[in-house]
């Protein structure tokens, strides 16, 4: 019997068909495209992790927070403290900047996680801004407005050594783009992913069947946070420097315009929006940043009013389209 | 002894004074949350918007100050009316992420278009000269202009109270923020009110982005930059309560003046971490509910 | 010598001073077909809140299977067994069918925690399901959005939930409220088809549901217990019939009868 496996799980449609595969294609290409921009391109890269983080919570557990970048900053400022005080192993320091997003999360969400709406979104601006002030304030630690610069890690595996054109972070960071990718992936496929999608729908009954709520919510919680503490400690690495912008206001609500850009309800959503808006801010990069912001606010309002679901609604919409034409063909 | 009470007159009137502005920015947003349930991160773009025509309209216009405060005042109230029936009527029935969205959105927009029209550096202060002057109050010296918002302020608040208690509109917005659903079976049209209760609110919003210059100056990125307090304030009220809002802001400018006054360098995160508890308190079974 | 399914003693409940449930004592033994019905206001969706943990009595015991439950949430006395269904359908709408009973299957089974291995690989409980699909008669609607389907449909799938919960004790809280006509036969028949190891309380305001399933009944009134007992016993008492039927309860008493 083929019974399409969406009809289980709305999260399980991806299985590495055609459209799946070309994705994945896509950054292989952009080595071999664009060598001599493969710092920006890790960048890219890290956006798009971390956009995949936010959307694992806000796609299929429905938790609507503006304070994502608060584990993001903590990931990069703990690897980059491990490089200073000479703890330089690459892949353990990175996990160790997720491991320690993850035990915020984890202290934190119990309390966070009853909270919804509003409240929920109060407490997680004002824990962004708390984040950023202490970074602020301890310069002893963090190097407040300096930052931490100069951050050396030994080569990956022993073996690759970190060049200045950026090939071994590329290839690092994609590594754990996809690690990260198919944990995700398979996260929200399974009965975990749905009972999150059960909690988005309907909390108090999901509470009512035995449920427990806070306890999946502060689970997802806790894995998103770690890998948003994974991108954090990447681009601690790719770029040797960790700045006050890791933690800000505005990384937190730009994760959520580059999710809105590719599509809610996807886990191919952060990855399509946080590259789509990287790049498309870099080709604008002549531009004041007030045009770059208006054209933003623009697209938030144009995209609310309408009703549409980004890139991947838009991708969807044309698939269901040709297979839709493909079927009144058929007999 | 002397500096005690020095410090304490200082903190008392910078702090209701500030209290004052924060308390004028944000009971637009406490009533219009209360009465729609409705997330409006843009609300602080009003007060922006109010203080940035009040300025424009002494500098290029030669207006007097004071008639431009109401002048402002007024053109934002009406322009929100416009944005309410044309824009935020379309998210009331959406979710908490399309208003989110939307609403953060229009604040872009409008922190963009405030640095094409004004540039973005901080737009020089039009406040008058006979605020600046200080009258000696306590042993301390005390600008004018201070105690020009304490007085603002009370007013406003002694015409909302007159407004909520004495009035056909109060008695049906209070009707409305407390069952919605039952307030329109009553004969109230809901819609309509909320209308003119979201035009009262920025329009105050646009007051307290003019009047409040001296401690709130103007730049581009202002609807983000005081985002925090009003959302505190707000979140400090209950969610819609009008009454409380007004002891919250000024608790919160006076605790927010004392600790800056006193732990200069760590003072901007008492307030924050205030808040944070008192939510976590308020939540069902928290553990720091069941100590209190 | 069992003991019965669902004890209920000396139940109260005061919002005030006004007592919604006064002195209510209710047994139902294993595999019982009860009825609760009451004119309106008389408290019974007051007093299947009490007995499902959504509201907190302020005197009496409630015991399930011999356990007493009386100050355990909601949720663990779904987990002992103790299930019910709502007035008013709480579902999950973008969901499917399949996926809205697919949840509580396996939040029952204690799979829920389970983020490895995909959904469509849980073969035991996607046999639960479809068994339970079949039973309802919801086969066909199975990949649809809840949001979807007809209303009369929408209540079959707060039954599936229920079912799917593996209950003991259901308490059917009005389960064709809202229902068009044409679709009741449709619920009738999937109640009649549940197995008799489940105890159920139903209660309902259609007399010809009410005389079809219920083996026994209650009447409440004004929160009190009026009338307990067999049907022609509880039907034929003349303080049912004043105190809550009526003389237009009475005909439509009637005509139940008739159709039954």
């Amino acid at each position: 019997m083929s019974v399409d496996r969406a009809f289980y799980n709305a999260a399980e449609r991806n299985r590495f068909g055609l459209l799946e595969i070309l994705f994945w294609l896509c950054p292989i290409a952009a080595f071999f495209l664009f060598p001599t921009s493969l710092s920006f391109a890790t960048h890219v890269l890290i956006m798009a992790l971390f956009a995949m983080s936010l959307g694992l919570i806000l796609s299929f557990a429905g938790i609507v927070t503006l304070g994502h970048a608060a584990f993001f900053g903590l990931g990069a400022y703990v690897t980059a403290l491990l490089s200073l005080a000479g703890y330089q192993e690459p892949i353990t320091a990175t996990f160790l900047g997720g491991a320690a997003a993850a035990v915020l999360a984890l202290i934190i969400g119990p309390l966070l996680l009853r909270l919804t709406g509003l409240p929920l979104m109060m407490v997680t601006l004002a824990l962004g801004a708390v984040m950023f002030e202490a970074a602020n304030k301890l310069g002893w630690i963090t190097g407040g407005e300096n930052g931490l610069g100069d951050l050396r890690y030994q080569p990956v595996l022993g073996i690759f050594r970190w060049s200045i054109y950026g090939q071994t972070a590329y290839f690092y960071t994609l590594a754990w783009l996809f690690a990260l990718f198919l944990l995700t992936r398979s996260l929200v496929a399974s009965p975990f992913g749905l009972a999150l999608q059960g909690i988005r729908e309907n909390p108090l009954r999901m509470n009512l069947i035995g449920a427990p709520v806070t306890g999946h919510l502060v689970r997802v919680y806790t894995i998103s946070a770690f890998i948003a503490g994974i991108a954090g400690a990447l681009s601690a690495q790719a770029t040797g420097f960790v700045g006050l912008d890791v933690l800000s206001v505005d990384l937190s609500i730009n994760a959520l315009v580059m999710l809105v850009l590719g599509g809610v309800g996807n886990i191919y959503g952060g990855l399509v929006g946080g590259a789509l808006y990287i790049v498309l801010r870099n080709l604008a990069s002549d531009w004041n940043p007030y045009h770059w912001m208006f054209v933003i606010g623009a697209f938030l309002v144009v995209v609310v009013l309408l009703g549409q679901n980004g890139v991947i609604g838009i991708v969807e919409r044309l698939t269901s389209l040709i297979s839709g034409k493909r079927k009144e063909t058929s007999p | 002894m002397d500096y005690l009470v020095s410090s304490l007159t200082f903190i008392a009137i910078y702090g209701v004074s500030y209290g004052m502005v924060i308390f004028l920015i944000s009971i637009g947003l406490v009533i219009t949350m209360g009465l729609m349930r409705v997330i409006n991160l843009a609300h602080g773009a009003f007060a922006a918007i109010g203080g940035y025509l009040c300025t424009a309209l002494v500098s290029s216009y030669k207006l007097n100050f004071y008639l431009a405060v109401v002048v402002a005042t007024l053109s934002v109230a009406l322009l929100s009316l416009i944005v309410e029936r044309g824009i935020y009527r379309q998210i009331y029935r959406k979710s908490e992420l399309d208003q989110v969205l939307l609403t953060i959105g229009l604040a872009f927009i409008t922190v963009a278009s405030l640095n094409f029209l004004f540039g973005p550096n901080v737009v020089p202060s039009q406040l008058p000269a006979d605020l600046s002057g200080t009258v000696e109050l306590l042993g301390r010296d005390v600008q004018m202009y201070r105690l020009f918002v304490v007085a603002v302020g009370l007013v406003v608040v002694v015409a909302l109270w007159a407004l909520f208690n004495w009035t056909m509109f109060g008695a049906s917005l209070r009707a409305a923020v407390d069952n919605p659903s039952m307030a329109q079976a009553a004969g109230i049209d809901v819609s309509r009110l909320f209308t003119l209760a979201f035009a009262l609110g920025s329009g105050l919003a646009a007051l307290g982005g003019a009047v409040g210059y001296g401690m709130l100056p103007l730049e581009p990125l202002y609807p983000f930059k005081y985002l925090i307090i009003i959302m505190i304030v707000v979140a400090l009220s209950g969610f819609g309560n009008m009454r409380s809002a007004a002891a919250v802001s000024i608790a919160v400018g006076v605790v927010d003046t004392a600790g800056r006054y006193f732990f200069p360098t760590y003072g901007a995160f008492i307030i924050y971490v205030f808040v944070i508890l008192y939510l976590l308190a308020q939540i069902e079974g928290s553990p720091l509910r069941r100590k209190s | 010598m069992t003991e019965p399914a669902l004890v209920v003693r000396s139940l109260c409940k005061n919002y005030g001073g006004f007592a919604v449930t006064r002195n209510v004592d209710l047994e139902l033994p294993r595999g019982a077909r009860h009825a609760l019905i009451g004119p309106n206001g008389a408290g019974k969706t007051t007093l299947v809140g009490l007995i499902s943990g959504a509201i907190a009595a302020n005197s009496g015991t409630i015991e399930l299977f011999g356990r007493d439950i009386t100050t355990i949430s909601a949720a663990q006395r779904v987990k002992q067994g103790l299930v019910r269904t709502f007035q008013v359908n709480s579902l999950f709408p973008r969901l499917s069918v399949f996926q809205n009973i697919f949840l509580a299957c396996s939040e029952a089974r204690g799979i829920s925690q389970r983020m490895l291995g995909r959904t469509s690989g849980q073969k035991p409980i996607i046999g639960q399901v479809e068994a339970i699909l079949e039973l309802l008669g919801l086969s066909a609607d199975a990949g649809r959005p809840v949001a979807t389907i007809a209303y009369g449909r929408q209540r079959l799938v707060e039954l599936g939930i229920a079912l799917a919960l593996e209950p003991r004790v259901l308490l059917l809280d009005e389960p064709a409220a809202g229902v068009p006509s044409v679709e009741v036969p449709l619920l009738i028949n999937a109640i009649d088809r549940l197995g008799e190891d489940i105890t159920i309380l139903l209660i309902e305001h259609d007399m010809q549901i009410v005389q079809r399933f219920a083996r026994t009944m209650t009447v409440l009134a004004e929160g009190q217990v009026i009338a307990s007992g067999a049907p022609d016993v509880v039907m034929a008492s003349e303080q049912v019939r004043s105190v809550y039927l009526g003389k237009s309860g009475h005909q439509r008493f009637e005509s139940g009868k008739a159709h039954a």
